[in-house]
């Protein structure tokens, strides 16, 4: 045992020198990799999704053992990505993970060893299209308008499982389903994608579409029609008397609003009424419809008069005008004076009926010479009024009284 | 003790009085400190100036679809998401996180991205990208302007991989895309992305028009020394100095166009401007300019590729079909950046910016002004005409010569010599006038043999010298400061009757 390590002293530094030997080839040939040549065999430059795909390679003027440094670089639809193997298995395989073999389209590769591009090339991947595939439609502007003009746009854009889009010129079907009619219209994917133009029928309602592969179908589809522009319309009036109380509801009715194809328009739809009085004083009003009835209310006037109101849908629609006549709830009134004359009371105020007037009724006064016209509401069918000393000093008077529309004049001395 | 009492008085008020300042003081300073920080005008997001992050060329080729007419607005927004898309691409790939992403991908194309992006990062690789040419076809806009598909021709995309943070390869190349985007929220988000074609990288090879002899100077006017394109732009000084030139019998000179003094991605017009003036001041007096892009650059990043593009391309369709150009010079002494920046990612870049400039101008011969000549043995098969710079003895040019000759047969133009006089206080071993005059001399007796191609440093000799250019010792800023043929008096040294006596 001894002698063994006596006699290594004189073995050692052979061994030495001829490791150094071959690490200084090693770094030479690494180094001097001009003279570095592979190629990488392509078995297909057409693969299926989903396929495993394998791409052997062979690298020459280097020893395998000398290798080191032997990468794949794919680039790929989504991105860039490197393979590396261990080099001093022979023959070089590269397996392609699986997350780029399932996506479509091409892909190019280029074999690298130490730093040198040996050798380039590419290869396409199909969608797979044997097994289920999803036909994922998008269905745009949701709601259209009647009338056979407005549009809508379905778009199948259908893929195979790994969520690739199909090759063109494969067949699609779009399924439409208006009121009870079903209509089917073949189409071929181009550019990627399937696609129709939806126009809107007469009648208002849903369209429902689908588009459907060989074996798969997409999720349902709704599309709403809406009613179209109104058309012009007329206005009714309810009411509950013909006098000007004051105090009574004006009800004003629109016909069924309707567009061109006998659609009622869509709830909602704001409807703008307009009255004027024989004096031109103007009341607005604004309702919206519910279905395709709009109904405005406006309060009695307070003296006879004759209403005309008509209502539109601005810029769209209109109605014609009507005229409501009012007569005067007052034949007569009495007035009388006291304290001085310079308390009047009006009243009592009496209704059509006989019965006195519901409360709020408006009375004026005006005195003769004066600008200032008083006004007051009735109370229990009374209305007063005081004359101050401090404007009107003693002496005659000429007073107008006024109420719901009949007018007294009186003279009278106040002290 | 009443004294005493009143000076106790006199303390005690005097310390209420410091001690509520102190107090005052110390609430006053953090209300001020409350009010710093944002200016509340910022919360209504008013004028947000947008950074143009990334501009490859993008070109839309045919906008006519049978879904919708495609609205101008739209097209720009669809546009920018497009190339947010494939920068946030660009980001996860080269940092391995997947972040930006979601918002440009949707959420079933973003998987795919984002296994790449984990693969990669799963063996320690980055991948360092950018792509720098859209060509797209608009194939189809859906009538409610919610879905968009569009055909990307031609992509040219770069890639560096680098593993274990070391580069390992690069690549250039072509493909076609198939794009579907979505319009979600407000985002135009890609659904799809197919590659459908894959193309050869062309390595430009257009035939630029015939080799024009250089002999002349570089230029800088006097008093703007490395910022030629300042304030006190004047065509007055720079014709008289072009006349000058003329009269000493040159026919050619070289510029520096500074690549933020030009506004960077966002090229200035005044500077163009002032740039094509200066062009037309040199036709006049019959002089051939060389511009030099890129002065002061020194990114590189692949990221940044595309605004140095976008800054090439526009000064190039700006003056490159003007009458005095000569050619392009991509960039000064690019080797200097080899060391900090990568040899490997620096000449990539030449190589792109080369492509980028000859798919501007394919008529004028292009070049990089290498600081040596061994540098010079670089890209010789990219590069139209080959240019070194030579400051050694003039003894071993002919040497310089050999070495690139060896790799090419291309026309060689000596880009940048000369002598400074720089003899006195900061280098009592320095050359004076007559050193000057003396190798000069030498020189042009070497030309009358060789009839070489050349460019000498300079006409004036500069009282300022950045920092950027010589760094901050006084006795480089000195040398620099005396390679001129005219000092700073305005007196002509002795080379420069010299060159006047030959014509």
């Amino acid at each position: 045992m001894k002698k063994v390590f006596k006699h290594i002293w004189f073995i050692l530094p052979v061994i030495i020198i001829c490791i150094g030997f071959q690490s200084i080839q090693d770094d030479y040939l690494i180094s001097d990799n001009q003279a570095l040549t592979g190629v990488l065999i392509e078995n297909n430059t057409k693969y299926v999704a989903g396929d495993t795909i394998t791409l052997s390679g062979k690298i020459e003027n280097i020893k395998s053992s000398n290798l080191t440094e032997v990468f794949l670089q794919l680039s790929t639809s989504y991105g860039i990505t490197v393979l590396s193997v261990d080099p001093k298995k022979e023959p070089i395989k590269f397996e392609i993970p699986n997350f780029i073999t399932k996506k479509s389209g091409w892909i190019q590769w280029t074999f690298f060893a130490h730093g040198k591009s040996l050798d380039t090339g590419s290869f396409e991947i199909l969608p797979h299209t044997s097994f289920e595939k999803i036909a994922e439609t998008y269905v745009g502007p949701p709601s259209i308008i009647a009338g056979g003009r407005d549009f809508t746009m379905i778009v199948a854009t259908p893929t195979d499982i790994y969520d690739n889009l199909l090759l063109d010129k494969t067949p699609v079907t779009i399924n439409e389903q208006r009121d009870v009619n079903t209509q089917t219209f073949p189409l071929v994917i181009n550019k990627r994608i399937a696609w129709k133009h939806i126009f809107s029928p007469k009648k208002k309602g849903r369209i429902f579409a689908t588009a459907l592969l060989e074996n798969s179908s997409s999720k349902e589809m709704n599309i709403d029609v809406f009613a179209n522009q109104p058309q012009d319309f007329k206005i009714s009036f309810e009411r509950v008397h013909p006098f000007a109380d004051g105090n009574q509801i004006l009800t004003i009715n629109t016909s069924i609003l309707k567009d061109a194809y006998n659609n009622i328009i869509t709830d909602g739809t704001l409807v703008q009424f307009i009255g004027r009085d024989d004096s031109n004083q103007i009341f607005r009003t604004s309702s919206n419809t519910i279905n395709g009835i709009a109904s405005a209310k406006l309060i009695f006037p307070n003296a006879p008069t004759t209403l005309k109101i008509k209502a539109s849908i601005p810029g769209l629609a209109k109605s014609q005008e009507i005229a409501i006549a009012f007569k005067s709830i007052l034949k007569e009134f009495e007035i009388q004076f006291s304290e001085n004359n310079r308390t009047i009371e009006v009243g009592p105020l009496k209704s059509y009926l006989g019965q006195l007037i519901p409360d709020g009724a408006e009375v004026t006064l005006s005195i003769d010479g004066n600008i200032e016209t008083q006004k007051a509401s009735s109370k229990d069918g009374f209305a007063s009024f005081n004359i101050s000393e401090d404007f009107y000093p003693k002496g005659d008077y000429v007073f107008t009284i006024n109420a719901l529309g009949i007018s007294k004049k009186v003279k009278k001395a106040i002290n | 003790m009443k004294a005493n009492k009143i000076t106790y008085r006199i303390f005690l008020i005097a310390g209420f009085i410091l001690v509520n300042g102190f107090i005052l003081f110390g609430i006053a300073q953090i209300l001020n400190y409350l009010n710093t920080g944002a200016d509340r005008a910022s919360m209504f997001h008013q004028d947000v100036t947008k950074e143009n992050y990334y501009t490859p060329k993008v070109t839309w080729k045919e906008l006519n679809n049978e879904g919708r007419p495609m609205e101008q607005p739209s097209l720009q927004i669809i546009e920018q998401h497009y190339l947010d898309a494939w920068y946030a691409r660009a980001q996860s790939l080269r940092s391995g996180d997947t972040q930006g992403i979601q918002d440009v991908y949707t959420k079933n194309a973003k998987e795919n991205l984002i296994a790449i992006v984990n693969h990669n990062a799963d063996h320690k690789t980055r991948i360092e990208s950018t792509t720098l040419n859209h060509d797209i076809t608009l194939d189809f806009y859906s009538a409610d302007g919610n879905m968009v598909t569009f055909t990307d021709n031609n992509v040219r995309t770069y890639s560096a991989t680098y593993v274990n943070e070391i580069f390992k390869f690069d690549t250039t190349e072509i493909a076609s895309y198939k794009i579907m985007m979505l319009l979600e929220d407000g985002y135009w988000r890609i659904r799809h992305q197919e590659k459908i074609k894959v193309g050869k990288t062309s390595n430009s090879n257009t035939q630029p028009k015939k080799f024009e002899t250089v002999i002349g100077l570089n230029y800088y006017p006097k008093d703007s020394s490395w910022d030629t394109f300042n304030t006190s732009f004047s065509s007055e000084i720079i014709n008289s100095d072009f006349q000058k030139i003329n009269m000493l019998g040159f026919k050619s000179i070289r510029i520096f166009i500074g690549y933020d003094d030009f506004g960077g991605a966002n090229v200035s017009e005044i500077k163009i401007k002032k740039l094509i003036k200066l062009l037309d001041v040199a036709e006049v007096n019959n002089l051939d300019v060389i511009i030099t892009l890129f002065d002061f650059y020194g990114d590189y990043s692949v990221l940044d590729w595309s605004r140095t593009q976008l800054h090439a391309q526009t000064i190039v369709a700006a003056v490159g079909n003007h009458k005095a150009l000569h050619s392009w010079d991509i960039k000064n002494e690019p080797d200097l950046d080899f060391e900090s920046r990568g040899e490997q990612r620096v000449k990539a870049w030449l190589t792109e910016m080369n492509h980028a400039i000859k798919e501007t101008d394919s008529i004028h011969p292009t070049t990089v002004g290498w600081s040596t000549a061994v540098a010079a043995t670089h890209l010789v098969n990219t590069v139209d005409y080959i240019s070194f710079h030579h400051y050694q003895s003039l003894e071993s040019l002919p040497e310089a010569y050999d070495t690139i000759e060896a790799k090419s047969d291309k026309p060689i133009v000596l880009q940048e010599f000369g002598l400074s006089t720089d003899f006195g206080f900061w280098n009592v071993f320095g050359n004076d006038e007559n050193d000057q005059y003396t190798y000069y001399k030498k020189f042009l007796e070497m030309q009358k043999k060789d009839s070489r191609n050349y460019l000498f440093w300079t006409l004036y000799d500069f009282e300022n010298i950045p920092s950027s250019v010589a760094g901050i010792y006084p006795w480089r800023k000195n040398k620099q400061e005396h390679f001129g043929l005219i000092d700073l008096e305005g007196t002509p040294k002795e080379s420069y009757n010299l060159f006047k006596s030959l014509d």
